[in-house]
């Protein structure tokens, strides 16, 4: 009986061990177990997030990141998918921007910071500009290994069924890069959403990483988890609605793999 | 009208070493005639059809199209029917026109057609990984042969089928040959094969592949299966198998992998 009912619904057993151990939380702070500093009640968290919510403080910097984020994936994401396809098609572009690649890519976002402060001022533009060389790289070198992973019988069929010009990157280039692609967005999507924070974190005046900076140094703990727990929910809202967009856009594959 | 093939030399050069795939090859083939091209495994067939199809250069000698108006249009059925995963089965078939600008109301009213004398009219909007190996290699002979070709070349079609399924896809292509002939090349291993569907067998050594013996096959036309209870057939396979058994075994002793 137990067996087939947890066959029927296979996430009741981690819903019940997650709750179960929310509540020992809420115990151990209710007994003061554990410092209700640093660690707060799940109660009092979840007070906290209502508050937030309440007063729109939540929604405004929640839209700060949001707006960052977005502007940050899609101009990095779409310059990327650009030149990575370019790369995986032309040796020549392989071999100019090549080494450039090979040198940028590696190193740590964040500590271009100053930099990107000196070049585009402590407005939006050095954040944005952040963001979107984080999400540039992973999109860029999965769409350029979507191209040239394509196999050699699908371009020599191509070739000589005459495809050729904007067919051939319609038909072969783009459809047959676009499973990598989607996962070089998923990366950059997550390494965006690290940076945004982080960037937030030491510069900005607004967003959900301001928030959290803000909560620590007033040590109103509580306030601080109630805003991982939204950036948490955002990576998952957003790496879902990825998902479903993976399987519109690839009706041809069987299932998408969840990252 | 003929083609004509003469002296057709194709080497592959590495940097282990040059390779000649094919040595000095010459035969005619007439126009409407079927004909089959047997060879032990990496003797140069596939590179034969792909010379022919224009897809790779010759190192020497020459391919002819004879008494043909303009250049005679070449249509391939590759190996493991290389359809695109991400094109349904219609734009499948419909490919070769798409890349000729044929619009699509054409495109898809001949390659619908095709594909309901293929038997596969209610696959139209199947990907080519929800079809068996069997349709999938009828797909890809309907890609073929909707661009209307003059000469149909065939890379070991059926290789990869179960023998049922092969036995029908060869009676289904004899009787499209039946009822609009054209010039085919078919090139296979199995002796059998070529025997039922030829009505001359070329017959090529191992590496570098050159052209051992053509044979004229007696079975009258048209041609069905019932070739396959022909009391001569036995003879002319045992024949057939005489003329390549040094080949094969000369090809095992010097060690060379299939290509």
């Amino acid at each position: 009986m137990i067996g087939r009912r947890l066959k029927n619904a296979p996430w009741l057993i981690p819903a019940l061990f997650w709750l179960g151990a929310l509540l020992v939380w809420e115990a151990g702070a209710q007994a003061g177990l554990v410092s209700p500093v640093f660690f707060p009640a799940p109660s009092a968290i979840l007070r906290a997030l209502a508050q937030m919510i309440a007063s729109g403080r939540m929604l405004v910097n929640l839209g700060f990141t949001l707006y960052r984020l977005a502007l940050g994936l899609a101009l990095g994401g779409s310059l990327g998918l650009l030149l990575g396809l370019l790369m995986g098609w032309s040796r020549l572009a392989r071999t100019i921007a090549g080494p450039a690649v090979a040198a940028i890519h590696p190193m740590p976002k964040l500590a271009l910071l100053p930099l990107a402060l000196i070049l585009f001022g402590i407005g939006e533009e050095s954040k944005v500009v952040l963001i979107a060389l984080t999400a540039f790289f992973p999109v860029l070198v999965n769409s350029m290994t979507g191209v040239l992973q394509i196999d050699h019988q699908t371009w020599e069929v191509a070739q000589h069924y005459g495809v050729k010009g904007w067919l051939l990157w319609r038909r072969v280039l783009w459809p047959g890069a676009l499973p990598l692609v989607l996962t070089g967005l998923q990366l950059a999507l997550n390494s965006a959403l690290m940076v945004t924070v982080a960037v937030e974190l030491v510069t900005a005046q607004q967003g959900l990483g301001t928030v959290i900076w803000l909560a620590w140094q007033t040590l109103r703990t509580e306030e601080m988890y109630a805003t991982l727990v939204v950036i948490a929910l955002l990576g998952l809202a957003s790496n879902s609605i990825l998902n479903s967009i993976a399987r519109r856009l690839m009706p041809w594959q069987r299932k998408n793999e969840q990252i | 009208m003929h083609l004509q093939i003469e002296n057709l030399t194709r080497r592959f050069e590495s940097l282990r070493g040059d390779v000649d795939a094919l040595s000095g090859v010459s035969f005619s083939a007439r126009q409407n005639e079927f004909v089959c091209i047997v060879g032990p495994s990496g003797c140069g067939k596939t590179t034969l059809l792909r010379l022919i199809a224009g897809l790779i250069q010759p190192s020497a000698g020459s391919i002819t199209f004879v008494g043909w108006e303009s250049v005679p249009r070449c249509a391939m059925v590759f190996q493991d029917a290389g359809l695109f995963a991400w094109l349904n089965i219609l734009d499948n078939v419909a490919l070769g026109l798409e890349a000729r600008g044929v619009p699509l109301a054409e495109r898809s009213r001949r390659a619908t057609e095709l594909l309901v004398r293929m038997g596969l009219g209610d696959f139209a909007s199947h990907f080519p990984h929800e079809l068996s190996g069997g349709m999938r290699q009828r797909a890809a002979i309907a890609r073929a042969l909707v661009t209307r070709p003059d000469i149909l070349l065939m890379d070991e079609p059926f290789r990869a089928l179960d023998a049922q399924t092969r036995l029908v896809l060869q009676d289904e292509l004899l009787k499209l040959w039946n009822e609009r002939p054209l010039l085919v090349l078919f090139v296979t291993h199995d002796i059998e094969e070529a025997i039922l569907l030829g009505s001359r067998v070329l017959v090529l050594s191992g590496r570098p592949g050159r052209i051992v013996s053509e044979i004229e096959v007696p079975l009258e036309q048209p041609r069905d299966l019932t070739g396959r209870s022909h009391p001569e057939l036995e003879a002319l396979r045992w024949r057939i198998w005489k003329l390549l058994e040094p080949e094969v075994r000369q090809q095992g002793e010097k060690g060379i992998p299939g290509l």
